[in-house]
């Protein structure tokens, strides 16, 4: 028997969403190398819908309600004709597209969801919209290549009033994913048989399209749409932890982008503490952006074991950690320029340049440790000189810039920085600028959290 | 009139071109990718598998990797040592100092 109806009658039999999606998958496997070849010629177009029903009626075991009945017919022929459009890949390539290819699955996800309401299939069948889903961006993403590959040649004649968004395809998944997620989310049945369980799948599978059409901007309708509706939703731990972790992944991105970089490392934290150990892509993504915000709430600096197993990282950071901790201004804008494609790229630059700030800090920081020590007065343990004339921390500066004999520091410049220091919090005191002296704290405050 | 024509054919030949890619690699390169416990992308059939229930797709339990399988487990509360303080307390402070000297001395032999 062919394969994949031997998955439908699994499915079913077992009542496992994931063996029915396992149907759903339009790809051969090592195991079944013409799987879909099989399945496409199990029937022809006028035959099709007359074998599946009987298939489907009969299937050993199970009994499936008159109405499921037409829902699975409708959902195996729309994909049976999406199969042929991939078969066709091998078979008459010169009508092959990933346009067709596209349009016909896109005419199964409506099926599908159609299949879904009042009151439509049960919620263990959801895996079905997961797996459609994830295909449906798939090929809109292969067809947008394509249609870019083909480009002048696309626009000829009758084509001329098309739409040529470079993401025409992928936007289109869009809105259709978005039905889905409105199905998931607005399923009133009880919560044992709700579709509610796949908002967050949903929800990963739009962000994943926003982020690719640069539309991260609707994540946010998103967002919002979870968040009116959180007292109906179970608590995140009793979802599946892949969807949870790709969620707070993506969430977490989101604020990254807002520059919220505290929200942005809770839901960046959490991905990372329960990331699958092994999925190391997945983890290098999530410190990609992590590591950036923990410089600017912690100003902390990520170490060789945490990024032990991301060379990529270790290349794209360390040289940045190594400036900020020695206080090497000129190298860390060699750093950053050196970086600059990537880190834009990664849109990580605005918050590294705030390591800028760390930077300078240590420097100063040294300025302030060369200074040593008062006269103790008798009996009292040694405090640290804490009245510094400017003049120390401009010759600072001119090392820390590798300034030449010719390039001048202004005074007012230093000061200006120090000011800014001081009102980041990252130096404590005051200028007695009457003295051009700068008069930090004492008590091991004068650079807070750093122990001096 | 030959010249349209040939423009046609070549048209058609540039439009079969990329067609006869096979399909292949699905996924793209930066993207966050799909984790394998899902089970939705093993397209195996084994009938006989008892660990499938109707409630599989709620159930916790099936659906999570073991505690044992995350990065929290791993470093057993020992996150510390993932992050560093940013300055550093070395020895170079002496070096420091004496740099700092010379190029004092070098702005007041500029300035006067």
């Amino acid at each position: 028997m062919d394969t994949i109806l031997r998955e439908l009658e699994a499915g079913h039999r077992l009542g496992s969403g994931h063996r029915l999606a396992a149907a759903l998958t339009p790809i051969d496997t090592p195991e079944h190398p013409d799987r879909l070849k099989s399945f496409y010629f199990f029937s022809n177009a006028a035959q099709l819908s007359t074998s599946l029903r009987y298939y489907i009626s009969h299937l050993s075991g199970v009994r499936i309600p008159k109405e499921d009945l037409n829902a699975w017919v409708d959902i195996f022929s729309a994909y049976w004709k999406a199969i042929g459009e991939i078969v066709n890949f091998d078979e008459i390539p010169s009508r092959a597209s990933w346009a067709n290819v596209f349009d016909s699955w896109k005419d199964l996800a409506n099926v599908l969801i159609r299949a879904y309401t009042n009151p439509g299939l049960e919620a263990w069948t959801i895996p079905c919209l997961y797996v459609v889903g994830k295909y449906l961006r798939v090929f809109a993403s292969k067809a947008d290549a394509e249609s870019l590959s083909q480009g002048s040649v696309a626009y000829s004649e009758d084509d001329m009033f098309t739409d040529f968004g470079k993401n025409a395809k992928t936007e289109e998944s869009a809105r259709v994913l978005n039905r889905m997620f409105t199905l998931c989310l607005n399923d009133r049945a009880a919560m044992e048989e709700s579709r509610k369980w796949g908002v967050y799948y949903m929800s990963n599978l739009l962000f994943k399209t926003y982020f690719k059409i640069n539309a991260v901007g609707l994540s946010k309708n998103l967002l919002r749409a979870l968040n009116a509706q959180s007292q109906d939703l179970p608590d995140k731990e009793r979802y599946p932890r892949s969807h949870i972790v790709t969620f707070n992944y993506f969430v977490g991105v989101i604020f990254f982008l807002d520059e919220n970089y505290a929200e942005a490392e809770t839901h960046l934290a959490y991905a990372w503490n329960y990331c699958q150990k092994h999925a190391i892509k997945n983890k290098e993504l999530i410190l990609t952006y992590l590591v950036p915000c923990h410089l600017v709430n912690t100003h902390t600096l990520p170490s060789k074991k945490l990024l032990n197993d991301f060379p990529r990282l270790e290349k794209l950071f360390r040289p940045l950690c190594d400036c900020i901790r020695k206080g090497d201004l000129h190298g860390f804008d060699a750093a950053m320029s050196a970086g600059e494609e990537e880190f834009v790229r990664r849109r990580i630059y605005l918050p590294l340049e705030r390591g800028r700030d760390i930077a300078l800090r240590n420097l100063f920081r040294k300025v302030f440790i060369a200074g040593g020590f008062e006269e103790p007065k008798d009996g009292q343990p040694p405090i640290r000189r804490t009245r510094i004339p400017v003049a120390e921390f401009a010759a600072a500066l001119r090392i820390g810039t590798h300034a030449d004999a010719r390039t001048r520091v202004d005074i007012d410049e230093v000061e200006c920085l120090l000011s800014n220091l001081i009102y980041k919090g990252l130096m404590k005191g005051y200028i007695a600028r009457e003295r051009g002296m700068i008069v930090l704290s004492k008590g091991g405050t004068a650079f807070p959290g750093t122990g001096v | 009139m030959s010249n349209t024509q040939s423009q046609d054919t070549k048209q058609q030949e540039a439009s079969q071109q990329p067609q006869q890619q096979k399909p292949t690699v699905l996924e793209e390169d930066d993207e966050f990718e799909d984790f394998p416990v899902d089970g939705e992308s093993s397209a195996r059939v084994s009938d006989t598998d008892p660990s499938f229930s109707s409630l599989n797709f709620i159930s916790p339990l099936k659906m999570h990797w073991p505690e044992n399988e995350t990065e929290q487990a791993t470093a057993n509360g020992n996150n510390v040592h993932l992050w560093e303080e940013s300055w550093d307390d070395d020895d170079a402070a002496e070096d420091f100092s004496k740099q700092l000297k010379e190029e004092l001395k070098k702005v007041d032999a500029s300035s006067s």
